[in-house]
């Protein structure tokens, strides 16, 4: 049941990630009136008119007064003559667009960014934790096959990386590297490899006396074709379970290095740079951070509950 | 146990040499030189750029500078100048190292706490609903961000209620103070950062201590007891738990990676003046020797936690230290 739910959860989660720019939200990054827009709560529905010309203007406060219209953005009220107006009055032109989830501090809508944040990192999970695969893989099969000196300093890198918290480690990375969505991706990806180089060194050196694999040595077979037709078949349920848990693992380390500044760089919404945003405006405007909060711990959570039940059903030891 | 102890140095010093290592590794192939990073934008004419390298010695070659600051990292703990902090970098984390230490003490001890005693109430709830809360629990507080539920305890118990102070660790009236008052008003700064620092592992722990009592509740022991007569309360609190907490010194150790992440954006959250708050500072001055100074400490605190649960745990069950001396 909690299976099922969860892998609904990420599937609808990728499915609206693919399909973001599809949905007929507005665009993440436009800014189309900084001052009524501003720190709008959810479920507000400013006043907006359309122009003559096709443009859009929006309105703290509206009358109407004799021939024309009183606009109010922020102190100043505007005339605007009716003829300007779409359709030349009020009632045609007027319009109460619905901020489901309001918007931030540069009146940007917040559900289209909490949306096109998830795009963002969804990507960057599922590259860092694929990336995280290959390299465990390469770094668990050399040592697993070629044992002896080169498994032992492959394995000591392994713990010595292991004992630097992955946070302090990407942070180190990033200070050093500079800040870039590629950048974020390969040092998520090159911080998080070790579980999964471990799951595969394991399962090599559990098979790598079996007869079958002896003969296939024996008879000539390239240690690439070994490792890819033999050995890690074997491997590949954890593998898979690893990647999973990894996923929701580095969107919650992305989200703590854009929360410092040194995620993806803005303005591209992430949830963990949405609620960095929002810190500063916390008491006068909460949904700013608390919205993409919501976002990563549902993500996680359905990830979590996935991976951990794949792992229940598919492992030999729990049976 | 001394052999045990000599045993598990053994591992623990060439790791923290490999950390230093790669942290020199990561240094050197990092684009742009130390001394650019240093002076940033500012035109620097060429001599003097040169005397600023020969002055730092960067214009050795890397194996000998290598040497040169292992031996001066080592021997007499140097770590090199913050630049953001005008100080010597190991000055400045001497400053920053007890709030951190006493935040993530205090957030160990909260975790265990709650993590111990709640695992065990709800196993012994098995099946109700009071097990399926905590369960919920423990999954939403490992889901949670440390930073984003900082900012939510800010939002509820110091914005909403009043309950707390959001920020700092002091008063800022706290020199006039009586000394029973300071303390008071260190602790009553203590309780949001520690509580959200040491969430998630209440949550691991929570879950842990849980399917070790349910595991314990079922032995034959247990069933032994009760047929004697032994309350349930006894039978819960003594002896099933008792068989489960052996794991739990273990996970204790193994958390410690954990908090030392967490006090990195936790800091930052509630502007507690720690270690996280000073490598985010260094972050944002680009003040590099910092960052690594933090982050090899923080490989330490990593290093020595290990080193702590493996002794704790040797202590605790001699079939530990038995079994790796038989093993070596």
């Amino acid at each position: 049941m909690t299976w099922r739910i969860s892998l609904a959860i990420v599937a609808v989660l990728a499915v609206i990630a693919l399909v973001a720019p599809w949905l007929g939200l507005r665009d993440p990054n436009a800014q189309p009136d900084g001052l009524v827009l501003r720190e709008l709560a959810p479920m507000s529905r400013p006043d907006a008119l359309r122009m003559a010309d096709g443009t859009r203007r929006f309105a703290s406060e509206l009358r109407e007064v004799d021939g024309a219209v009183e606009l109010r953005r922020g102190a100043r009220w505007e005339r605007l003559e009716l003829e300007t107006l779409d359709g030349g009055a009020l009632a045609t032109a007027r319009e109460r667009p619905l901020y489901v989830l309001g918007t931030d501090g540069f009146g940007r809508d917040v559900l289209s960014r909490v949306v096109h944040g998830a795009r963002i990192s969804l990507l960057v999970g599922l590259l860092a934790a694929t990336m995280a695969l290959a390299l465990g893989t390469l770094v668990g099969a050399s040592a697993g096959l070629a044992g002896g000196c080169l498994d032992a300093v492959l394995m000591r890198f392994t713990d010595v990386i292991l004992s630097v918290p992955r946070l302090f480690l990407a942070v180190l990375l990033v200070a050093l590297y500079g800040r870039s969505l590629t950048t974020t991706i390969i040092v998520l990806g090159a911080t998080s490899w070790m579980a999964a180089a471990r799951i595969v060194r394991g399962q090599i050196l559990a098979l790598r006396e079996r007869d079958y694999v002896q003969a296939a040595r024996a008879a000539g077979v390239s240690p690439v074709r070994l490792v890819r037709l033999h050995l890690l078949p074997a491997a590949t349920m954890p593998l898979i379970i690893e990647g999973v848990l990894r996923v929701g693992d580095t969107i919650m380390i992305e989200a703590a290095l854009s929360f410092l500044g040194l995620g993806v760089p803005p303005p591209d919404p992430t949830w963990g740079n949405m609620i960095a945003e929002g810190r500063d405006r916390l008491f006068d405007a909460w949904w700013i951070a608390t919205i993409p909060g919501l976002a990563i711990v549902a993500t996680v959570v359905a990830l979590h509950l996935a991976g951990e039940t794949a792992r229940r059903r598919w492992s030999p030891q729990a049976g | 146990m001394i052999r045990y102890l000599l045993r598990r140095l053994a591992v623990a010093v060439p790791l923290m040499l490999g950390v230093a290592t790669l942290v020199f590794i990561l240094l050197e192939t990092a684009p742009g030189s130390p001394v650019d990073r240093v002076l940033g934008d500012r035109p620097v004419p060429a001599e003097v750029r040169e005397r600023i390298e020969r002055a730092y010695g960067f214009d050795r070659p890397a194996p000998e500078r290598y040497v040169r600051w292992l031996g001066a990292l080592c021997l007499r703990g140097e770590l090199g100048w913050s630049h953001s902090r005008a100080r010597p970098v190991s000055r400045a984390i001497g400053e920053a190292l007890p709030p951190t230490l006493l935040l993530a003490g205090t957030a160990m001890v909260f975790f265990l706490v709650a993590g111990i005693a709640l695992g065990a109430w709800s196993a012994a709830r098995r099946g109700r609903w009071q097990e399926r809360l905590v369960t919920l629990l423990s999954l939403g507080a490992y889901a949670m961000p440390a930073f984003w539920l900082g900012l939510m305890a800010i939002l509820l118990f110091s914005y909403r209620f009043g309950w707390f102070p959001a920020s700092s660790m002091r008063d800022v009236d706290a020199a006039s103070f009586s000394a029973a008052g300071r303390l008071l008003d260190l602790a009553h700064h203590l309780v949001l950062p520690a509580a959200v620092l040491g969430a998630a592992s209440a949550a691991a722990m929570m879950r842990f201590v849980q399917a070790g009592m349910l595991e314990a509740l079922a032995e034959p022991f247990v069933l032994a007891a009760r047929a004697r007569g032994v309350s349930n309360r006894r039978l819960l609190w003594g002896h099933a738990l008792r068989r489960a907490i052996l794991p739990v010194i273990n996970l204790a150790g193994l958390s410690l990676p954990v908090l030392v992440s967490g006090s990195l954006v936790v800091e930052v959250v509630f502007a507690w003046p720690g270690m996280g708050r000073l490598t985010y500072d260094a972050i944002l001055t680009q003040d590099t020797g910092v960052v690594l100074a933090t982050t090899m400490l923080a490989a330490l605190f990593v290093v020595l936690g290990n080193l702590l649960a493996d002794l704790a745990m040797a202590w605790a069950d001699p079939r530990v230290r038995l079994r790796e001396e038989s093993a070596g």
